[in-house]
């Protein structure tokens, strides 16, 4: 742990995960969960735990081999004896039952997977959640009651979907309340449509999880709720072999439609500011078990649009990226 | 950079693979406080070269010694195969460890660590070689019944122990076991209530910054608990210290235990002070995790030269000698 002087500058980005997002209060027991990857984040965390009087600990163990493997047992087991977990890892343990199990026994956990200490100076953690908020949730319960989704951009996307009886979920950020959840600086309305109904066109033109920002466009045809083409460029040609490697069918199902709206987020090629970015939409290969669907596949893979236009029920609740309810 | 890390991995390694014998995939918590990552840091190295999965925990330093670590790292420390601890202030005494290792962990005890613990002196030491040495003291202990110690400096205390074991830490341990490194000694905790007499500590007290002793620390003992403190400014700090403390316990004679470590010096830290070959140390305060019933806020060792040490009559350790 070597001295570093873009500590000081983190340490609000820091502050404010603990105090507004977690709400940690004095002699709260706060357990940071890391790796030798993200170590000057979770410093930064533990010294802004201090400040309020919380008692700060930190368990260092090695990167996981891939995102959502189980972190060791003895780390698992600490982590349903704290009153707030911070998750500051290189590779992503929110998906795992470890993360689970200790929000079922009470825990506030603060997922910050891939975070950058960039990411704790500015950008998408500069945003009012409070206020944010009621607008995230108003999003989830139209999404909620709606039956049928289209989402349509000037680049050609035009799919169709139903989500007739799933729940929307708002992910607003904030981790209060016992078993919260939140993933800063995401802040986002989703939902999981329902498996097999999915028809259509999505063109990516913003950013893909584990590519990056995009510099061409990914067209993927979509029939029976699977992605069956994939065409592009480069990063189209990487989208199929990330999709192949994981030997899994599954991986091709539209699994998620959100929203983006935390209003200081940019498309960065970060996943968790790329799918917060207000206005951006995002639609998920994979998994959604977590969140309402009915498929567990081996990846989640996120493909960011910009400029798009959802309409729900024959209702416009986003125009051209802009936000209009 | 810290360079003096290339020295301390061969002190890092005796410790994973002789004294807590690390195997390869077994998972190995390093329970740690912020003044002494630096070690953690080295042990994970040896751990990783063992292929087995190091753990780090970091925590807030406790604030006295015998002060139970936060329930999540005490729960973490049920689940690992190993356990090694670099703490600045100890976590040995706690009900933590007891579980812990109840649970079938190998713990490793590394109160109080310096870099230089890790360079020289105890940890030299050939602990295979010292295992049947200290068991054969520990097994004098555990038969024995009446205990007197003396000492050239006025020493002279009397304790029963009848029931109770004799504690061998060899620095080497099985599942269920802890032991403190690089100390080897034997020890046993005498029942509570029965020694009686003077402790005059001339060697060190490795606590509170006191370290190797400048004059000798007198302690007036009363069925059982120390109950008045004569000396120079060291036994004013120590004094002082149990004061604050507020805890009856603190005063508990708790533990008598031979030093048996040939490699150890007495230098005022007391993983190496207390091993350091024939010296006696006299721990007070908390005796659970040593067979006896009293927790307290603290557990300190007063040590000393050249005692003498008799079980039921018969001298087993003459002036720093051992006699077996």
């Amino acid at each position: 742990m070597e001295s570093s002087f873009k500590e000081i500058q983190m340490i609000k980005g820091s502050s404010k995960i603990v105090n507004v997002l977690a709400g940690v209060k004095k002699d709260e027991q706060v357990l940071i969960v890391t790796d030798y990857q993200s170590i000057s984040i979770a410093r930064s965390l533990a010294t802004a735990c201090m400040e309020v009087g919380a008692e700060p600990t930190l368990m260092i163990m090695r990167p996981r081999e891939a995102h959502g493997l189980e972190p060791p047992e003895a780390v698992a087991a600490a982590m349903t004896k704290a009153d707030v977990v911070f998750e500051p890892v290189s590779k992503s343990i929110a998906h795992t039952s470890s993360t689970k199990k200790a929000r079922e026994a009470g825990a506030r956990v603060i997922v910050l997977p891939e975070y950058t200490e960039d990411m704790l100076i500015s950008g998408g953690l500069e945003a009012d959640f409070e206020a944010q908020k009621p607008l995230c949730e108003k999003m989830r319960d139209y999404l909620t009651q709606a039956k049928r989704a289209r989402v349509t951009t000037p680049l050609g996307t035009d799919i169709g979907m139903s989500l007739e009886g799933r729940p929307g979920r708002a992910l607003h950020g904030l981790a209060r309340e016992p078993g919260g959840y939140s993933c800063p600086p995401n802040i986002e309305a989703s939902i999981a449509p329902v498996e097999g109904s999915a028809s259509g066109v999505i063109v990516a033109d913003a950013s893909i999880s584990s590519i990056g920002l995009l510099s061409s466009p990914v067209m993927i045809l979509v029939k029976e709720g699977l992605a069956k083409e994939i065409k592009g460029g480069g990063e189209a040609q990487r989208l199929k072999s990330i999709l192949e490697s994981a030997n899994d069918p599954r991986v091709y199902n539209i699994g998620e439609l959100g929203i983006g709206l935390n209003p200081k987020a940019r498309l960065c090629g970060l996943m968790l500011e790329d799918e917060g970015a207000l206005g951006s939409v995002h639609i998920a290969l994979g998994s959604n078990a977590d969140f309402g669907g009915k498929t567990k596949a081996a990846r989640h893979i996120d493909l960011i649009l910009s400029k798009a236009t959802l309409v729900l029920d024959g209702k416009t609740v986003l125009q051209d990226g802009k936000v209009v309810i | 950079m810290n360079m003096k890390r290339i020295e301390m991995i061969r002190g890092a390694k005796t410790i994973v693979d002789t004294c807590a014998r690390v195997k390869p995939g077994e998972s190995v918590l390093i329970v740690t406080d912020t003044n002494l990552v630096g070690i953690a840091e080295v042990l994970a190295q040896a751990v990783q070269e063992r292929d087995a999965e190091p753990i780090i925990v970091v925590m807030i330093p406790r604030k006295g010694h015998g002060e139970e670590p936060p329930p999540a790292v005490a729960e973490a420390m049920k689940k690992a195969n190993v356990i090694l601890t670099p703490v600045s202030t100890s976590i040995t005494h706690t009900r933590s460890t007891k579980e812990a290792v109840e649970a079938g962990s190998r713990a490793i005890i590394m109160t109080a660590f310096t870099e230089d613990l890790l360079i020289r002196g105890g940890i030299q030491a050939d602990f295979k070689k010292q295992k049947p040495i200290c068991l054969e003291v520990a097994r004098r202990f555990k038969e024995a019944k009446f205990v007197k110690l003396t000492n050239p400096a006025g020493t002279s205390l009397t304790m029963r122990k009848e029931g109770r074991r004799g504690n061998a830490l060899y620095c080497i341990v099985e599942p269920g076991e802890f032991s403190t490194v690089p100390t080897i000694e034997a020890n046993f905790s005498p029942i509570e209530g029965t020694a009686e007499g003077v402790i005059v500590a001339d060697a060190s007290i490795p606590y509170l910054g006191i370290g190797v002793l400048e004059e000798p620390v007198r302690c007036k003992v009363e069925k059982g608990f120390i109950v008045d403190i004569e000396g120079g400014h060291q036994a004013r700090t120590l004094k002082e210290d149990w004061k604050t403390r507020k805890d009856p316990n603190c005063y508990n004679v708790a533990e008598l235990g031979v030093g048996l470590n040939p490699a150890a010096r007495m230098t005022g830290v007391m993983l190496d002070d207390e091993g350091v070959f024939g010296s006696v140390h006299i721990g007070v305060g908390t005796n659970i995790t040593l067979g006896g019933n009293i927790k307290a806020a603290t557990h300190y060792d007063l040590l000393m030269w050249g005692a003498t040490i008799e079980l039921d009559g018969k001298v087993i350790l003459e002036r720093g000698n051992l006699k077996l």
